[in-house]
């Protein structure tokens, strides 16, 4: 019996967990149409207003423009969408004449939720305005990796040594080994991955971040994957094409974490 | 030319922020000029020309959003508990002068806290004049009253009953990080609902 006992706590211990993880990283996700023409104000305006019952939170964006050679001058603000939210604050809708974002924010349940959202966003939008054509959809997953970190009793503040981040990550940064006894306070990385053979740009964003918890430290793995293949006209064509975005970040995302992080998500 | 995107209420309560990397020092203080023309009510404070409901909900949906960056660490039961205190303090229909807004930084603490100390029980909630988060933990004798500051700042109050009966209150301050200890040490680990405890 003691026997038995022992293997299920080393099991349990050595579990790995595997994808839809039970707590992911995701501090946003968003799924977004971008426009080949800009909708007409008034359909935004109207979309806006259709959506107030279910987002009743509705926030007017603007663009400010400043003159860099000439600071004296006002600042000129033009009005750009609109940014709006749900009841429970855990779906936002930008709607700008070029692109509606649909955003998850915590709890995020699933990437059928998600596309559910997109679904009801898109029939809304056709019903205001035909079928606007699609030049490319994008799906960007800000994913927040808290890792555990005890400072030493003679470290500042600030320091952030004591990670190992090859443990981590899979993507990242290399740090000589004459650079390697300063502390490191931060990093950010941006990599743009092509790939014409499926019509799809993959940017892969890592960075270090301060963590929301004591005693941890976060980083910050951004994965914004975009089609650039001509979008179908047709919905289940279209839709499908969105799964394929899933996949491609899926991918990404995998290929860019490691297993102590995945035990990170139990 | 730089093009800064901003959300606000019009332009009345407009946040600035700088996107760019290439903001140099003239840019960042001509933005900090607009930020300081463009009236944000203080913590705690009720602003006059934006609609009572639509700060409040602003102040609950921006807390709220806060709790996201917790809530996979924390035990499923502390969503709907903690959001339906958030809406019990930020009812329109209940708010009267001596209510205040929550302070996003005095709730921090007190999430910083939940996700660090991993309490069981989740108090009951209340809002400072200052908006600070006070939170009330009972389990008689014992009760256990906590105020969650900016800053990772909290005060405590433990109140217990003497062997003769008589009334006693203990207070500390120091910060978040110490606070469990302080409970243990206190003799409140089960009022608080610790592991173990």
């Amino acid at each position: 019996m003691g026997c038995s006992t022992t293997v299920s706590v080393n099991s349990m211990v050595n579990t790995v967990p595997k994808p839809p993880y039970p707590r992911p990283p995701i501090a946003e996700a968003v799924f977004a149409f971008h426009f080949a023409r800009h909708l007409e104000a008034k359909v935004v305006d109207k979309f806006v207003r259709a959506h107030a019952k279910k987002f009743p939170a509705q926030q007017e964006m603007y663009d400010i423009a400043i003159d860099t050679a000439n600071l004296r001058q006002a600042p000129r603000s033009e009005h750009k969408g609109f940014k709006i939210t749900d009841a429970d604050n855990a779906l936002v809708l930008i709607v700008r004449p070029e692109t509606i974002s649909v955003a998850r924010l915590p709890p995020y349940t699933s990437w059928e939720n998600l596309i559910e959202e997109a679904k009801k966003v898109w029939g809304s939008l056709r019903k205001l305005a035909g079928a606007p054509e699609v030049a490319r959809l994008s799906a960007r997953y800000i994913n927040r990796i808290d890792i555990r970190q005890v400072p030493g009793p003679s470290a500042g503040p600030d320091a952030r040594g004591g990670i190992d981040l090859g443990v981590y990550f899979r993507f990242g940064v290399s740090i000589p080994p004459d650079l390697v006894h300063y502390g490191m306070r931060g990093f950010q990385l941006s990599c743009d991955l092509q790939s014409p053979g499926d019509g799809m740009t993959r940017i892969v964003q890592l960075a270090a971040a301060p963590s929301p918890r004591i005693d941890h430290v976060a980083f910050v793995l951004d994965i914004d994957v975009a089609t650039t293949a001509p979008v179908p006209r047709r919905d289940t064509e279209m839709w499908a094409m969105a799964e394929q975005l899933r996949s491609a970040k899926n991918t990404v995302f995998e290929a860019c974490i490691t297993d102590d992080t995945r035990r990170l998500f139990a | 030319m730089i093009r800064v995107p901003v959300a606000g209420q019009g332009q009345s309560n407009a946040v600035v922020q700088v996107l760019s990397a290439q903001a140099v020092s003239p840019i960042a203080t001509l933005l900090e000029r607009i930020a300081a023309t463009t009236p944000i009510p203080k913590a705690g404070e009720v602003a006059t020309d934006i609609p009572l409901e639509l700060q409040l909900f602003n102040n609950a949906a921006d807390v709220k959003i806060l709790f996201g960056d917790y809530l996979r660490h924390l035990s499923l039961d502390w969503r709907p508990l903690v959001f339906s205190e958030i809406d019990r303090l930020l009812d329109p229909a209940a708010w009267n002068e001596e209510s205040a807004m929550i302070r996003r930084a005095a709730f921090r603490t007190f999430l910083r806290f939940v996700d660090h100390a991993r309490p069981a029980k989740v108090p009951s909630l209340g809002v400072g004049h200052s908006g600070s988060v006070l939170a009330a933990w009972i389990a008689e004798p014992l009760r256990l009253f906590v105020t969650f500051l900016p800053d990772d700042r909290v005060t405590a109050s433990f109140v217990s009953r003497t062997d003769r009966g008589d009334e006693q209150i203990t207070a500390w301050q120091g910060p978040v990080v110490a606070l469990k200890e302080r409970i243990a040490r206190e003799g409140a680990s089960d009022c608080v609902g610790f592991a173990g405890a």
